[in-house]
């Protein structure tokens, strides 16, 4: 089964205009469908709870403050999955993790069978601990990619890098979540 | 215990973005929403009266249902949410001390089971009005614990609470669930009941 971004939740109009009128009932309503995407997202990308939990305070501050400026375009819940990952990216780039581009060579391009992971990707514990020892970076763009279906130009311009940095923290991500669940399998077998 | 809507099939090779958007999705520890209402200074009407009829109801045709009907998975394995909630109510009876971290791992294992059981686009309407109904009591509790100290007593009972809460709803989801599966809904168990 292939679910969609948890963040895909139609909100209907009239919720939002209340919302925009910042009426508390109908900005509750909306922490609450968009609670758990929210903190989801912000803990992939940066693995610390304290941090996912600023990240989801921040995000629904911004949300409720900018919302009259609004206007519907395109999905309420994009926007505000897009105000998340700022938020996420703004964190990051504060701890100082950026690895410039330089200091890591070019990754080949993943061939077809390496986009399968081991049978151990179905264990949710194993999956999430293997996530957690990628660097922040590059499992920011493995899980923006693979989860929330971003393009590689978009997530380059989020990370103000370029298409093949993105196609290359991909592959980079790939084989070593690869190799982590392949240890893991390895050490219970 | 296989995870609650993860592919349950080791055997074979996952693609990438399969293994990735079918990991649960994690719980907050505690709510944000009272300091987000507080520092947006939002509209905040008076939280009406909750009307208690629906979660009478729904604890009534808990109780009921579980008299009747096997819950899903195994209770004497401890692998169902409904059996270590079960544990964790029964816990309170007894002197020994609370342990403030394990009822938070356990109000955040019960929500994503919940939240499993719930990815339903078909719910009916009675279950989704006791769904809002079960969501007034936990965000009372949420008000609650936001200004509750840390590790305190206070705190503790309402952590307590909010467990209660979610094992009757995790209870009364999976009976719905399970009466769903045979064709059935509460209403017409719960008329055959008298």
């Amino acid at each position: 089964m292939t679910r969609s971004s948890a963040f895909a939740i139609d909100v209907p109009d009239a919720l939002l205009d209340r919302a925009r009128k910042r009426e508390g009932a109908a900005c509750e309503q909306l922490y609450r469908w968009f609670e758990r995407p929210v903190y989801g997202l912000a803990m992939r990308m940066l693995g610390c709870p304290d941090a996912a939990m600023d990240v989801l305070q921040d995000t629904f501050l911004k949300v409720f403050d900018k919302l009259p400026g609004f206007r519907g375009e395109s999905p309420f819940w994009g926007w505000l999955r897009q105000v998340a990952v700022n938020e996420c990216l703004m964190r990051l780039r504060g701890r100082g993790r950026d690895e410039p581009a330089e200091a890591e060579p070019f990754e080949p391009d993943l061939i077809e069978h390496e986009g399968l992971l081991p049978p151990q990707a179905a264990d949710a514990a194993a999956l999430t601990q293997a996530l957690g020892r990628l660097p922040d970076k590059t499992r920011s763009v493995l899980w923006l990619y693979h989860a929330e279906g971003y393009t590689h130009e978009e997530i380059a311009a989020l990370l103000g890098q370029s298409v093949s940095f993105s196609k290359s923290q991909l592959a980079r991500g790939t084989r070593k979540l690869r190799t982590l669940l392949q240890l893991t399998e390895a050490s219970h077998a | 215990m296989p995870d609650v809507g993860h592919p349950s099939t080791p055997e074979r090779a996952l693609p990438i973005a399969e293994a990735l958007r079918a990991l649960p999705l994690e719980a907050p520890p505690r709510s944000a929403w009272p300091g987000i209402a507080a520092a947006a200074k939002l509209d905040q009407p008076r939280r009406p009266v909750v009307t208690r009829w629906p979660y009478a109801f729904a604890t009534a045709a808990a109780l009921a249902l579980a008299l009747l009907l096997p819950v899903p998975g195994d209770r004497a394995d401890g692998d169902s949410g409904v059996e270590t909630v079960a544990n964790g109510t029964a816990g309170t009876d007894t002197a020994a001390p609370v342990d403030l971290p394990a009822l938070m791992q356990e109000s955040a294992r019960l929500e994503r089971f919940i939240a499993a059981v719930n990815d339903d686009p078909l719910q009916p309407a009675d279950a989704l009005v006791l769904g809002l109904a079960f969501e007034d009591e936990l965000a009372d509790i949420d008000a609650a614990l936001a200004t509750a100290p840390r590790g305190s007593r206070d705190a503790q009972d309402l952590w307590q609470q909010r467990i209660d809460i979610l094992s009757r709803y995790a209870e009364l989801q999976s009976s719905r669930r399970l009466l769903a599966s045979a064709g059935q809904s509460y209403e017409t168990t719960l008329v055959a009941l008298h």
